[in-house]
């Protein structure tokens, strides 16, 4: 950000007082806040230090801190702003005049970063164009590269209120993305051909305005409202070298330009009979990408081109949205509180039916759906201790576009009691159903179990299968004695897709989390909390190796050499705990600490079917699957000189340990036999990391 | 920073020196006892408006005329200490109802469930809770903290390694959901789950010429938004992840374990790690995850 706007707005916050105080005897405006300036530092030893710096800027450098406010009986503003000139820099200004008009203007950047000192054969990398000789396969040659972006949203808000109840509201923002994020292509056509893995391009801007206007009051509100953005992509093509297909030029396409567009009214009536709140809401939208598609790619070891033989040069795309949700909210009869529901949804996805004839026929699927989806909740109060609750919601959705299933009915219900019976203690457990119905489109395909389409009836993809799902949830919250305040959360869910033979089985969460807090009458602020985590997939898949043995495409026969079931049990472990402590030490002085210790433990056992010989090599188990430990400690003094001046300064430590199997013992090159090498560039392989970290701000206080 | 030219313009709409000036705020007589409580609010919205009756204090903790005339016998009730949480609410709704963002409050979740106004908005106390955070760069108060005393396990995974940049400040749990009340189930503030991950993620709206289904239907079908133990915020990582739904066959099909990662289960160096397993596993080669513009079955397979 350029220094100067912001050097020339503080200087106009200070100078308006003054103004004013030569026209008014009585300046009531106040100016009030406090700046800071100061400096971080942090050492750190990873080889790959993006994860550290995943969201936060903690290279050394300078600390600022602003934050002004304005107060008077009719005017206000609030000007917030930190680490300026850094890549979290976050600046906020907000200001109006009560009851007239409201506005804000911002800032916000931050840097997603996911690879530092990694190395790439190509040159050009995060570019459109990335080019290289294969085989590269002595990596002391190959080039440096840091993967990441930098986004910036600036946006600002108008509401004009004056004409109340009526009122007008315009917001704008811009988004830019900037930099490159982690990719990858396979080279040729089968996965044995090998893959790179390529840094993609970002240049991203998303402009979004929208315009409201409507009518609020107590009892009633409407208003409508346009919205409009438009995304934009530099680049909507990537070139690459392709070894394998003889050193050729190959294409990834990346996100192209969008435009959305959406209409949305809504309406809200109180005081209706029965205490009714009765509220509405329609939204009409339409999403458009124009995109001149490829006409050929590249097809062969020698670098052959193939066409594609597109039925049109200009893919237009166009999705339509509409959407109706309406609710009312009663209190029928003293202590019971209802609500009934609907909601419809509507896609429609009405962009060009394109069609390539070569290398091979393919054809684009349009997707579309209608939901319908009621419901109602129920609550009523027994006593002032005592309220239980009760709710039924149903969803139906229509689907064209997926060939397994083209409906779904989801019924839903859930009961709920809740106790307050003690003035120190609260209760609440809650248990849901889900049922899901799902109607398969392959249940009776093919005639054999030696027909392939016999295996469809078993294919069933689980995000729309038949389940049943059982969630508890207990929350309670306790104050034993005066000041101290614990808490327990527990939640237990399981989905079994109850008629799934191959895919996901069984699905199960079950989340313990404690927590206590402290305070003392000298001001000293405790809390500690702990948590414990399961998460769990059960899934079973079968391998055919030999399609003319009997009951190949059967999961039920028996197993045999070549075709045979195998299952995947996944298992997630998650561990938490950690400490804050918040000491006001001495007059001028105050402590804050907090320390955090994360722990995420997962493996995968994989097994084979009964009766598969041992002439067959069994899976081995995966016994690191994203396994992390995080340590996260920071100390924090504020010192106050004087009612002007003030010290904040710190230090905390990180650090963080991973193991996964798919990283582990990790390399740059895959060796593969005709180039079919594969090429990594080291993104998310070597993430751990110890990090000390010192900063201070000195603070001026006005 | 062409929108920082605006800044100041901005700025000189605040000043009233074309106007009648901001009078001097007044000072409640209540602040004569309740010291403390005035100077809490006095530089706030609701102490601007405050006046020398103490308007504002009554408008929230009841007629004080009785008090006023004896402090001492006729005390006041604390309207908030023993009040349900339709009670408080109601105090706040009083002037507040007209607000914009509590349009949908009597359709929401909170209303519902017993949340009032004072569990998350405390006009007197603007201190911060106590956190356990790690080490971050912004001083600015994060939202989770307070939505985190009641949806503790949410917080929670805020924490875990693949997340949101929430707690560093960048998005907050208002940018996705209305604690206010909202139409849209889990109070999302778009019409969809997607739409609301498509107001930050533009870039995978679409329409793409080769789709994948279950992505424009649902995001949580693959993600958690919350938190995740793995990269992405995906609920599980590939291969198995695909393998859930894709069991038709060939490379799809195969099982994938520690016997084709670079390390073999006896620690001896693989010399031909798999290339469906190793790094992003499935996503080596199809990694158009979300769509794909490229042609014919380069893009039908998401490979390019």
């Amino acid at each position: 950000m350029n220094a100067k706007p912001l050097s020339l707005l503080v200087a106009s916050l200070f100078a308006a007082p003054a103004a004013m105080a030569e026209e008014q005897p009585a300046d009531a405006f106040r100016v009030f806040g406090v700046v800071g300036v100061g400096g971080i530092a942090t050492d750190d030893n990873a080889a790959d230090a993006s994860k550290l710096n995943e969201y936060r800027d903690l290279s050394n450098g300078v600390l600022t801190l602003v934050d002004v406010k304005g107060r008077g009986t009719r005017h206000w503003f609030d000007l917030f702003g930190e680490n300026l000139g850094r890549d979290d820099q976050y600046v906020n200004l907000r200001g109006g005049s009560y009851e007239a008009y409201k506005f804000r203007l911002y800032s916000d950047a931050l840097k997603h970063n996911f690879l530092f000192n990694g190395i790439t054969p190509y040159n050009g990398a995060g570019t459109d164009t990335q080019r290289t000789t294969f085989p590269r396969l002595d990596t002391s040659a190959w080039n440096p590269l840091d993967i990441g972006y930098k986004r910036r949203d600036d946006g600002v808000m108008f509401e004009w209120q004056k004409a109340a109840p009526w009122y007008a509201r315009v917001e704008a923002n811009q988004v830019t993305w900037s930099g490159s994020k982690p990719g990858s292509a396979s080279q040729g056509t089968s996965p044995g051909n090998g893959f790179v893995e390529l840094s993609f391009p970002v240049e991203y801007k998303t402009r979004n305005a929208i315009v409201e206007a409507g009518y609020n009051t107590r009892a009633m509100r409407f208003d409508l409202s346009w919205t409009a953005s438009k995304f934009d992509n530099d680049h909507d093509r990537l070139t690459w070298t392709n070894g394998y297909f003889g050193n050729g030029i190959d294409t990834t396409y990346l996100p192209a330009d969008n435009r959305y567009q959406r209409l949305m009214g809504n309406a809200v009536f109180r005081d209706l009979p029965m205490s009714t709140t009765f509220a509405a809401r329609f939204t009409k939208d339409e999403l458009k990408s124009a995109f001149t598609v490829g006409t050929s790619v590249l097809d062969g070891t020698a670098g052959q081109i193939t066409s594609t033989l597109p039925n049109m040069s200009v893919f237009d795309g166009k999705v339509k949205n509409e959407t109706f949700s309406a609710s009312a909210s009663s209190t029928p009869m003293k202590a019971l509180d209802t609500k009934v529901y609907f909601n419809y949804r509507k896609r429609d996805d009405e962009s060009s039916n394109i069609v390539f004839d070569a290398p091979d026929t393919t054809e684009r699927v349009p997707f579309s759906y209608r939901k319908n989806n009621y419901g109602f909740d129920a609550y009523y109060r027994f006593n002032r201790a005592n309220r239980a609750g009760f709710g039924y919601d149903y969803l139906d959705t229509k689907r064209e576009g997926r060939d397994d299933f083209d409906r779904t009915k989801d019924k839903r219900l859930f009961l709920e009691w809740k106790n307050t019976s003690l003035d120190e203690l609260a209760a609440r457990l809650k248990y849901t159903r889900l049922e899901r119905d799902a109607n398969f489109l392959h249940a009776n395909d093919g005639i054999t179990t030696s027909d392939p389409a016999y295996l469809n009836r078993f294919v069933t993809a689980f995000d729309l299968s038949n389940v049943n799902q059982d969630q508890w949830k207990l929350t309670l919250d306790y104050t034993p004695i005066e000041r101290l305040d614990l808490g327990l959360e527990g939640i237990s869910k399981v989905n079994r897709y109850k008629e799934n033979t191959l895919g996901r089985l069984k699905e199960e969460r079950q989340e313990v989390y404690l927590n206590a807090s402290y305070s003392l009458h000298s001001g000293v602020r405790f809390t500690v909390f702990g948590d414990v985590e399961e998460i769990k997939y059960d899934s079973q898949h079968r391998i055919i190796g030999n399609n003319a043995l009997g009951g190949a495409f059967d999961p039920d026969s028996a197993a045999n050499a070549s075709n045979y079931n195998w299952s995947g049990n996944i298992k997630d472990r998650n561990w938490a705990a950690g400490i804050a402590f918040d000491w006001p030490a001495m007059a001028k002085l105050t402590l804050k600490a907090s320390a955090i210790y994360y722990k995420t433990d997962g493996m995968v056992d994989l097994s084979l079917q009964q009766g598969v010989p041992s002439s067959v090599v069994a899976p081995a188990p995966i016994p690191a699957w994203d396994d992390s430990k995080r340590t996260s400690i920071t100390i924090k003094g504020v010192y106050t000189f004087s009612k002007t001046l003030s010290f904040t300064g710190g230090y905390a430590y990180e650090k963080y340990d991973y193991s996964d199997s798919q990283f582990n013992g990790y390399q740059n090159v895959v060796a593969g036999s005709s180039n079919q090498n594969s090429y990594l560039d080291g993104v998310y392989a070597r993430p751990q990391y110890r990090a000390n970290i010192v900063f201070g701000l000195v603070n001026y206080h006005f | 920073m062409r929108l920082w030219h605006l800044a100041l313009p901005m700025l000189a709409l605040l000043l009233p020196a074309a106007g009648p000036a901001d009078a001097e705020p007044a000072t409640p007589i209540c602040a004569g006892c309740h010291q403390e409580a005035h100077a809490s609010i006095a530089s706030t919205f609701h102490g601007q408006k405050n006046d020398t009756m103490g308007s504002m204090c009554q408008a929230c903790h009841g007629d004080a005329s009785a008090h006023l005339q004896d402090p001492a016998k006729n005390r006041m009730v604390n309207k908030f200490a023993h009040a349900s949480p339709a009670e408080k609410s109601a105090v706040c709704l009083t002037c507040h109802s007209g607000n914009r963002h509590l349009s949908f409050w009597e359709s929401g979740k909170h209303s519902k469930n017993d949340v009032a106004c004072t569990d998350c908005h405390n006009i007197h106390d603007k201190s911060k809770a106590l956190s356990v955070s790690p080490f971050v760069t912004t001083s600015r108060p994060i939202e989770a903290d307070i939505c985190g005393n009641c949806h503790k396990q949410i917080r929670n995974a805020t924490l875990k390694p693949s997340h949101h940049p929430i707690l560093e400040g960048k998005v907050k749990c208002s940018d996705c959901h209305n604690p206010h009340g909202a139409l849209t189930p889990m109070m999302l503030k778009q019409e969809t789950v997607n739409q609301q991950c498509y107001s930050c993620h533009a870039d995978k709206r679409g329409p793409f010429v080769h789709s994948h289904p279950p992505v424009e239907e649902n995001c949580v079908t693959c993600h958690n938004p919350h938190g995740s133990s793995h990269e992405k915020l995906l609920n599980d990582k590939a291969p198995n992840l695909c393998q859930d739904c894709h069991v038709t066959g060939k490379h799809p099909t195969n099982f994938y374990g520690s016997g084709q990662s670079w390390i073999l289960p006896n620690g001896a160096q693989n010399t031909s790690p798999n290339t469906r397993f190793i790094a992003r596993g499935c996503l080596n080669c199809h990694n158009s995850i979300h769509g794909s513009n490229a042609p014919s079955s380069r893009g039908q397979a998401l490979i390019r």
